[in-house]
């Protein structure tokens, strides 16, 4: 029998069920409920963003207070700690004015000023990379602001880039345009939201036939099983790769409608070690223009989905069960939330954990040390040797039914 | 293939962890025959039934359906089968029509045969409505309609009038009979309705334990008739000594009990009694009480 026709079929039976069709409306309900819930986010990142410098400024200002009483108050200080203080205050002195005019900005929310921020931050992360190299503050200042050396490279290289190139920079992640749009949906955690859903509808092209018994029916026409198998995995594959196509596009044209495209070529930061399998991140800085992180982004994002769908489906048939396949899907999938949140960016997990690659501005901007490549094939292999796995248990599975 | 069989199991065993659930397993199923197969609940009829179409997999054995081997020619095997098993397998959230439809895109049907089901199921308005509504009758019907819409030459029924209620057992017999006349099948069957199987079984197997277990002699070979004529003499001589057909006994003065190995045998020795002007004032089947049989065979199982 022609497997097309078993495809098509597959299709027509995936869209004849109200459980899919429900799943696919709240996808999208989803969509629509994340952007206005990004356009809400709009303010309220700008006025925590300008609190966030405001307090790093008070602080800068508390260290700076406490060097000059110290300083003052002090006589018998050796000549080395006085120098060490002094540096320090003229470290914190400069310090504290770039932060509040950085918070200052993020205030007002004037996109005239926008580049402000972006001439500002340059200059206070080569002051902080320069007092670091010649030992006037301490290495832990990094630690405590949560970046590392690469990071003050990477920022000086981009921002240097925006400004010699007089693009309007972006200064707020919820920036509500369909160029951005496209990257929020690359987000990490949108992408999780995604992947559970594409579990759910990949469990359901086998587990449904077992749950309601028409696999009576299906699976006693006179056609191969592993056309059965087949049919199944490519149909839930063209139906998966088209919603998060869709999905995107769909998300984009909203955005786009309401709020402008913005601009397609809006620069990103990465490496050379992005075009190399390598299992460390070394390497030329160079940029990537929106356009190509978007492609990059589902170029990763497709063998991650094909893992989905394969390990889903394999879960289904060995457990039968919808409520194990969900719960150990959910599990492995959501696991990648928690370890982004709890494990160090240099942790070997980002790199040989799946779904790791699915926070992509990670991978793609290399601010851990997982690999592009490294991604792409890891997700492929897994998904290879699930689908070897699956397509033997399918094959010799004694369908003892009764469930429904 | 033996004798012409539609379906040949021969030394079907199955076992799940330490339980043996088939244990050499052999039937057949002669052309235009129907064959029901009874046993208590877990006996192994149902797992007979599904390994036969290829919903288990035995551990060891061989199937043929008309003349294909099972394993190594699924396809064929199945070309010439359909299968109910337990409640139909209906996707729910399609309508009859659909349903239907769908297998009949699946199986290349032609139109024309597809409005023949339409009809056969006898569903009318309500197959336009998604089968989660339906009752178990309808249900049946559907699966039935849709399981011969492919002309097999076998079916599998298993436990057809569970969850019937009375109006829908008669319908379901009724349907099969016409089924073997006009479509031309075989049908194996099995079911806890001892009464259902007495009336439309030509033959019984019985399995207990996972074991085929020796047909009594009052269950095999049911075609057993009744003849009364109007020279019991003559038509015994003839019986016996001429035509040399079956096994005949005389019961009375005026009847006498044939015991035959098919139907064929019962339209020659009608013919030859037309022949040689015997009249022939009644003849029946002879019924067998199954229910009493399956007390002595199972005991209080």
């Amino acid at each position: 029998m022609e497997m097309n026709k078993i495809i098509r079929n597959e299709i027509y039976k995936f869209f004849k069920s109200r459980k899919n069709i429900l799943i696919i409306i709240l996808f999208f309900a989803y969509l629509l409920g994340i952007n206005y819930y990004n356009s809400k986010q709009y303010d309220i990142y700008m006025r925590d963003t300008a609190k966030f410098y405001e307090g790093k400024y008070k602080r800068a200002g508390s260290i700076l207070a406490s060097n000059q009483l110290m300083l003052e108050k002090f006589e018998d200080l050796s000549l080395q700690k006085r120098e060490e203080l002094e540096r320090e205050i003229k470290f914190y002195s400069g310090e504290r004015l770039k932060l509040i005019l950085i918070s200052s900005v993020y205030e007002e929310d004037n996109p005239k000023t926008y580049e402000r921020i972006v001439s500002t931050q340059n200059s206070r992360y080569r002051d902080i990379i320069k007092n670091i190299e010649e030992n006037n503050i301490k290495e832990e200042f990094l630690n405590e602001n949560n970046f590392t050396m690469d990071d003050l490279h990477k920022g000086i290289y981009i921002n240097q880039y925006i400004l010699d190139n007089e693009i309007q920079p972006i200064i707020n992640p919820y920036t509500m345009t369909g160029a951005n749009s496209l990257v929020r949906f690359l987000d990490g955690n949108n992408l999780i939201i995604i992947m559970i859903i594409i579990a759910l509808l990949s469990m359901d092209i086998y587990l449904s036939e077992v749950e309601e018994g028409s696999y009576k029916l299906s699976y006693t026409q006179p056609y191969k099983r592993n056309q059965i198998f087949f049919g199944k995995v490519v149909s839930i594959i063209i139906i998966s790769t088209i919603l998060v196509v869709v999905g995107a596009i769909f998300n984009f044209a909203m955005v786009s409608i309401i709020h402008g495209v913005g601009n397609m070529n809006y620069p990103f930061v990465t490496t050379e070690a992005i075009n190399k399998l390598a299992f460390n991140n070394q390497g030329q800085y160079m940029i990537l223009s929106l356009v190509n992180y978007v492609i990059r982004g589902f170029i990763l994002l497709f063998p991650i989905l094909l893992f989905t769908i394969v390990l889903t489906l394999g879960i289904s048939i060995i457990t039968d069960s919808s409520g194990k396949t969900l719960g150990f899907s959910t599990m492995i999938i959501g696991l990648a939330f928690i370890l982004k949140n709890f494990v160090s960016r240099h942790s070997i997990i980002n790199l040989i954990y799946p779904y790791s690659y699915l926070y992509i501005k990670d991978v793609i901007e290399v601010n851990n040390n997982s690999n592009y490549l490294l991604g792409i094939m890891l997700n492929s292999i897994m998904a290879i040797v699930l689908f070897v796995i699956s397509y033997k248990k399918f094959i010799h599975k004694d369908f003892l039914g009764s469930r429904e | 293939m033996g004798e012409n069989y539609v379906v040949e199991v021969k030394n079907l065993n199955k076992t799940y962890g330490k339980k043996k659930v088939l244990d050499d397993v052999s039937l057949y199923v002669k052309p235009n025959e129907i064959v029901g197969f009874i046993g208590p609940n877990g006996a192994g009829k149902s797992t007979t039934m599904k390994c036969i179409c290829n919903l288990i997999y035995p551990d060891s054995g061989e199937i043929k359906i008309n003349g294909y081997d099972l394993f190594k020619n699924r396809e064929k095997a199945l070309e010439s089968q359909a299968a109910l098993i337990e409640n139909p397998g209906l996707y729910q959230d399609m309508t009859g029509r659909e349903n239907i439809n769908m297998i009949a895109k699946l199986r290349n049907i032609s139109k024309e045969r597809v409005k023949e089901i339409y009809e056969f199921t006898e569903i009318g308005e309500a197959l336009d409505r998604k089968v989660s509504g339906y009752s178990m009758g309808m249900k049946q019907r559907l699966g039935l309609g849709i399981a011969i819409m492919s002309k097999p030459r076998f079916i599998i029924l298993d436990e057809p009038t569970s969850g019937l209620d009375p109006t829908g057992i008669i319908h379901l017999r009724n349907t099969i009979q016409k089924l073997i006349k006009e479509e031309d099948m075989s049908i194996l069957f099995s079911s806890h309705q001892l009464g259902e199987v007495e009336k439309l079984a030509d033959r019984i197997i019985c399995i207990n334990k996972g074991k085929i277990i020796e047909t009594p002699k009052s269950l095999e070979q049911r075609y057993r008739y009744i003849f009364q004529v109007n020279d019991n003499d003559r038509a015994y001589k003839i019986l016996t000594e001429e035509i040399k057909i079956g096994k005949a006994e005389k019961i009375s003065t005026d009847t006498i009990k044939v015991e035959l190995d098919n139907q064929e045998e019962l339209d020659i020795i009608l013919q030859e009694f037309i022949k040689v002007k015997i009249k022939i004032l009644d003849i029946h089947k002879e019924s067998i009480d199954v229910e009493a049989v399956y007390k002595e065979v199972y005991g209080d199982e």
